[in-house]
C-alpha cells in the first residue's frame, strides 16, 4: 500500500490510499470519488508528463508519499 | 477552499474500492530493514552511540584542556615585554628595582626630573604602535619612539610664530640671527646651509626635546652615530656622481679620420634594403683585420699591406670587444685569402671587396668557399654545438612558427637536408653581401650555425623518436621540409574538412576585425608590421561597449571629448538600439534558431502535447485538399485534434496509423516508456514502417487508402482518430 499525494496547486490537497499495482484509471477514480469530481475530467501529470490510465504506478515508478499534479480538463 | 489535505482511512478507502470494483488494499507489514520507506529513511548507523559518546567526551576534555593552557600562553601587554616578565617575576627585585628608582628620582638624575614630572602631569604619553606613525628615516630603524601630540603641536604653532617673525622683520635690522637661521643649529650636518630654509620640508621632529626615545645610546652618540651614516652616504653619492661626470665628459681629441670605436658605431646602422646575405664561411682573423682596415685608424691611411703581425695585433684588441663573433671570422679568413690571390688592391679593404665580389661574380665566391678548408671545419664546428645565443629575426620567425613543430616527432630531416640550412643554402648561392651590412652578416652566419646545430638538435631527437622514419624518407622535397617545419600541414584528404584546415592553418579563416564606425569607413584589417619587431605599435581605439573602433570613429569620439560636445539624445538612442540589435543577430547566428523561433515554438507544441512529434496535418485535411472539397468547417485546429484522448477502460489502447504527415522530434517522450506500449507501438511502426515502405515509390495519394486499410484492420475502432503512431521516433 502506498500513498499517493495529489496537488491541485488550487487548494485542493488529496492523499490517496493505494496499490502499486493500480493503474492510474483507478487511482483517478479514488481521486474522484474523494474530491467529487468525475474521473474521466481528471488529468495527471508530472511536470510535462500526463500520465496514461492504462499504466500501473509501479511501472511509472510512482512511490509512497510521491506528489502528484492534479488537473482538469 | 480547504487548505488541509483529505484522507480516507484504510478501512474507509477499501471500502471504496469495492464500491469501485477494486482490488483491496494490500497492507504491507513494517519490516524492520536498514533502508526504511520513502517516508522513513532510516540512516545507518555503523558506531554504537556508547562509543560515540566515549569519543565525544575524550574531544570536549581535550578542547578545555587547550583552552586552559592559552590563557598562560597570552603575552601581557608591555614595553619590554620579556625583560618584564623577568622582572616580574621575582619579587625581590622588584623590590629593589622600585627602590633604586624612588632613589633616582630624588637625586634628579635619569628618567624625568620631578619638576618635568610636574609640569607634563597633565599631558599624557601616547604609545606610538597603538597609532602608528613611523617617522620614515632610513637611520632610524629599531628604536621606539613615544611621541605626543599635543606637545608636537605645541612646537609646530612655536616655530610657525618664528617664522612669521623672521619674515616680518626680514628686512629690518631688528632680526635676530637666532630667529632667522634657528634651524642651523639644529640640523645634524651642521655643514649644510639651505637657501630659504622655510620652504623646506619640516624638520626631523626626532631631535625635539620633547620626545622621549627609549634606546640604550645618549642623545650624544646617536647623534654621532647617525652623522656618520649620512656622510658615508653622502660620500657615496657624491663619488658615483664624480664616475658618471667622467665618463660623460670623457675628452678626447676629434681626428680626420676614424677610429675604430667610431666605426663600430656607424657600420651598425642597417642600410635600407637588407640583402639576403651570401652565407660564406667566414674565417675570423682576415675579416677582423680587414673590417679595421677599412675603417682606417687615426694614424692610418687605408693600407692594403699590412703586416701579419700589426694586424694580429689588432685583432687580439678587437676580440676582447667582440667575443660572439669568433666562428665567423674563423671562416672568413679563408675566403679572403682566396680572394685576395686574385687582386691585390682592391680586395682587402672591405667595401671594395664588395664590388670585387659583385664583378666577379658569385659563383666565384661560391667555388672559393667550398674549396676552402675553413668552411669543414666550420661545419663540423656547428655540429659539436655553439653556446652562444643570437637572436635575430630569422631565428625568431623560425621559433615563433611553431615551437612545437620543432619537436615533433614526424621529423624527416637528415642534416644535410634539414629544410632551413637548405634553404639557407638556397639563399646563399644566389646572392652576395653587402659588406656595409657586416654586422648582419656575421649575425647571419651565426643564425646559420645555430640552426645547423638546432637542426643537428632537432636530428638528434629524430633519431630518438623515429629512427626508422629517418631512413625511409631520404626526400630532399622542400614541401616535406616544409611540413616538418611547420609551415605547411600535410593534406591528409582531399576532402571539405581537410581544406578548411588548411584555410586554417593558412589564415584565410580569420575574421575580419570587427570594427564600429559608419559603413564606408576605412576598416583596418590588421596591424601593419614594422620591420623592427620591437617598434611593432598599433593603437587600438575602443568604444564604451569594447568594441573596436575604425580610425575615422575613434577621431569622431576624440572630438566629442575634446569639444565638450557630443550627439544629441536621439542619436544616443539610436546607437544604443544599433548595439542591441547587433547583439541580437549575434546570438541568433550563433543559434540554432529562426529569427521567428520556430525551433522554439515547435519545442513548446511537444511539451504540452508530451508527445515527441507534431501533427502539420489530419487525415481529413489532406483529403479534402485533394478532393477539392473546401466545405467543411475545422473549428479545432489540427494539432489539438490530434490530441484528443478520449477515456477508456482498461482496454488496450488501440494504436492505429491515420494519414497524417508526422515529424517526430528528438525530445523526450514519456508514454513509450512503458514496456506494453512500447511493444505495441514497436508492432505498429513495423507495420507502418512496412506499408511505407513498400508504397515507397508510389505517390502520396495512393498510399493513404492503404494505411487507412491498416488502421482498420489493427485498432478496433478506427473511428476515433487517436494518437499517431511516432513513425520515425522507433527507426
Amino acid at each position: 500500500m502506498i500513498e499517493v499525494i495529489c496537488n491541485d496547486r488550487l487548494g485542493r490537497k488529496i492523499r490517496v490510499k493505494c496499490n502499486p499495482d493500480d493503474t492510474i484509471g483507478d487511482l483517478k477514480k479514488l481521486i474522484a470519488a474523494q474530491t467529487g469530481t468525475r474521473p474521466e475530467k481528471i488529468r495527471i501529470q508530472k511536470w510535462y508528463t500526463v500520465y496514461k490510465d492504462h499504466v500501473s504506478l509501479a511501472d511509472y515508478e510512482i512511490h509512497d508519499g510521491m506528489g502528484l499534479e492534479l488537473y482538469y480538463d | 477552499m480547504d487548505g488541509q489535505e483529505k484522507q480516507l482511512s484504510i478501512e474507509e478507502t477499501n471500502r471504496l474500492r469495492e464500491q469501485l470494483g477494486l482490488k483491496p488494499l494490500v497492507v504491507e507489514e513494517e519490516n524492520e530493514s536498514n533502508q526504511g520507506t520513502y517516508r522513513n529513511p532510516r540512516w545507518v548507523q555503523e558506531e554504537s552511540t556508547e562509543e560515540q559518546n566515549g569519543l565525544k567526551d575524550k574531544l570536549e576534555k581535550q578542547r578545555h584542556k587547550r583552552l586552559e593552557r592559552s590563557v598562560f600562553d597570552a603575552k601581557p601587554l608591555g614595553l619590554d615585554v620579556e625583560e618584564e616578565l623577568e622582572n616580574q617575576l621575582d619579587a625581590v627585585q622588584w623590590v629593589k628595582k622600585s627602590r633604586d628608582l624612588e632613589r633616582q628620582r630624588k637625586a634628579g638624575t635619569g628618567g624625568m626630573t620631578t619638576n618635568k614630572w610636574k609640569k607634563n602631569m597633565t599631558t599624557s604619553l601616547s604609545l606610538l604602535w597603538e597609532q602608528p606613525k613611523k617617522t620614515w628615516n632610513v637611520l632610524d630603524e629599531e628604536e621606539d619612539e613615544l611621541e605626543n601630540i599635543q606637545l608636537r603641536e605645541k612646537q609646530q604653532a612655536l616655530e610657525n610664530q618664528k617664522l612669521k617673525r623672521a619674515i616680518s622683520n626680514r628686512n629690518t635690522r631688528g632680526a635676530s640671527f637666532d630667529d632667522e637661521f634657528s634651524e642651523i643649529g639644529d640640523r645634524l650636518t651642521q655643514g649644510t646651509h639651505s637657501l630659504l630654509p622655510k620652504y623646506d620640508e619640516p624638520k626631523l621632529a626626532q631631535y625635539s626635546k620633547n620626545r622621549v626615545r627609549l634606546s640604550s645610546l645618549t642623545d650624544k652618540e646617536r647623534e654621532a652615530v647617525l652623522r656618520e651614516r649620512v656622510q658615508s652616504l653622502a660620500q657615496q653619492f657624491t663619488e658615483s656622481r664624480k664616475e658618471e661626470n667622467a665618463a660623460l665628459t670623457e675628452t678626447h681629441i676629434q681626428e680626420e679620420y676614424y677610429t675604430s670605436k667610431e666605426l663600430l658605431g656607424k657600420l651598425k646602422k642597417s642600410s635600407g634594403k637588407k640583402k639576403k646575405k651570401n652565407r660564406r664561411p667566414l674565417t675570423g682573423e682576415e675579416d677582423l683585420q680587414d673590417w679595421t682596415d677599412s675603417g682606417a685608424k687615426s694614424d692610418e691611411i687605408p693600407q692594403f699591406d699590412i703586416d701579419p703581425e700589426e694586424r694580429l695585433k689588432r685583432l687580439h684588441e678587437l676580440r676582447f670587444q667582440n667575443q660572439n663573433a669568433q666562428n665567423s671570422f674563423n671562416t672568413q679568413s679563408s675566403l679572403e685569402n682566396k680572394l685576395q690571390s686574385d687582386n691585390n688592391q682592391l680586395e682587402s679593404s672591405g667595401w671594395r671587396r664588395v664590388r670585387f665580389l659583385r664583378e666577379r661574380g658569385a659563383d666565384r665566391v661560391l667555388s672559393a668557399i667550398q674549396e676552402s678548408d675553413s668552411y669543414e671545419t666550420a661545419k663540423k664546428d656547428t655540429g659539436e654545438g655553439n653556446e652562444t645565443l643570437v637572436l635575430d629575426d630569422l631565428t625568431e620567425f623560425v621559433y615563433n612558427l611553431d615551437p612545437q613543430n620543432l619537436h615533433r616527432g614526424n621529423r624527416t630531416s637528415t642534416e644535410a637536408s634539414s629544410p632551413l640550412s637548405s634553404v639557407a643554402q638556397a639563399s646563399k648561392e644566389e646572392e652576395v653581401i653587402s659588406l656595409s651590412d657586416r654586422e648582419e652578416e656575421e649575425q647571419d652566419e651565426h643564425v646559420n650555425n645555430d640552426q645547423r646545430h638546432l637542426d643537428g638538435e632537432l636530428v638528434f631527437e629524430n633519431k630518438m623518436d623515429n629512427p626508422e622514419s629517418n631512413q625511409e624518407e631520404g626526400n630532399d622535397d622542400l614541401e616535406s621540409e616544409l611540413v616538418s617545419v611547420g609551415l605547411e600541414e600535410e593534406p591528409v584528404s582531399m576532402g571539405v574538412a581537410a581544406a578548411l584546415k588548411h584555410l586554417q592553418m593558412t589564415g584565410n579563416l580569420r575574421s575580419n576585425v570587427d570594427q564600429v564606425g559608419r559603413t564606408k569607413d576605412e576598416r583596418v584589417a590588421e596591424a601593419r608590421q614594422w620591420d623592427d619587431g620591437s617598434k611593432r605599435i598599433k593603437l587600438e581605439y575602443v568604444d564604451e561597449f569594447g568594441r573596436e573602433l575604425t580610425p575615422k570613429e575613434a577621431f569622431r569620439q576624440l572630438s566629442y571629448k575634446f569639444h565638450g560636445k557630443g550627439p544629441g539624445k536621439a542619436k544616443q538612442e539610436k546607437r544604443l538600439r544599433k548595439y542591441i540589435q547587433e547583439l541580437r543577430s549575434k546570438m541568433l547566428s550563433t543559434g540554432d534558431d529562426t529569427p521567428l523561433h520556430s525551433v522554439r515554438h515547435l519545442k513548446d507544441e511537444t511539451k504540452q502535447n508530451a508527445v515527441p512529434y507534431i501533427v502539420l496535418q489530419s487525415s481529413s485535411l489532406s483529403k479534402e485538399m485533394n478532393s477539392g472539397d473546401v466545405s467543411r468547417d475545422r473549428a479545432t485546429p489540427t494539432l489539438e485534434r490530434a490530441n484528443l484522448q478520449k477515456p477508456q477502460n482498461r482496454k488496450k489502447e488501440s494504436l492505429s496509423t491515420t494519414t497524417t504527415t508526422t515529424t517526430s522530434w528528438s525530445s523526450s517522450s514519456i508514454s513509450t516508456n512503458t514496456s506494453r506500449e512500447a511493444k505495441e507501438v514497436a508492432n505498429a511502426s513495423q507495420v507502418a514502417s512496412m506499408a511505407l515502405s513498400s508504397d515507397a515509390t508510389t505517390s502520396v495519394e495512393p498510399v493513404k487508402p492503404e494505411r487507412s486499410r491498416i488502421a482498420i484492420q489493427l485498432g478496433k475502432s478506427a473511428k476515433r482518430k487517436r494518437a499517431v503512431v511516432p513513425t520515425q521516433s522507433l527507426e
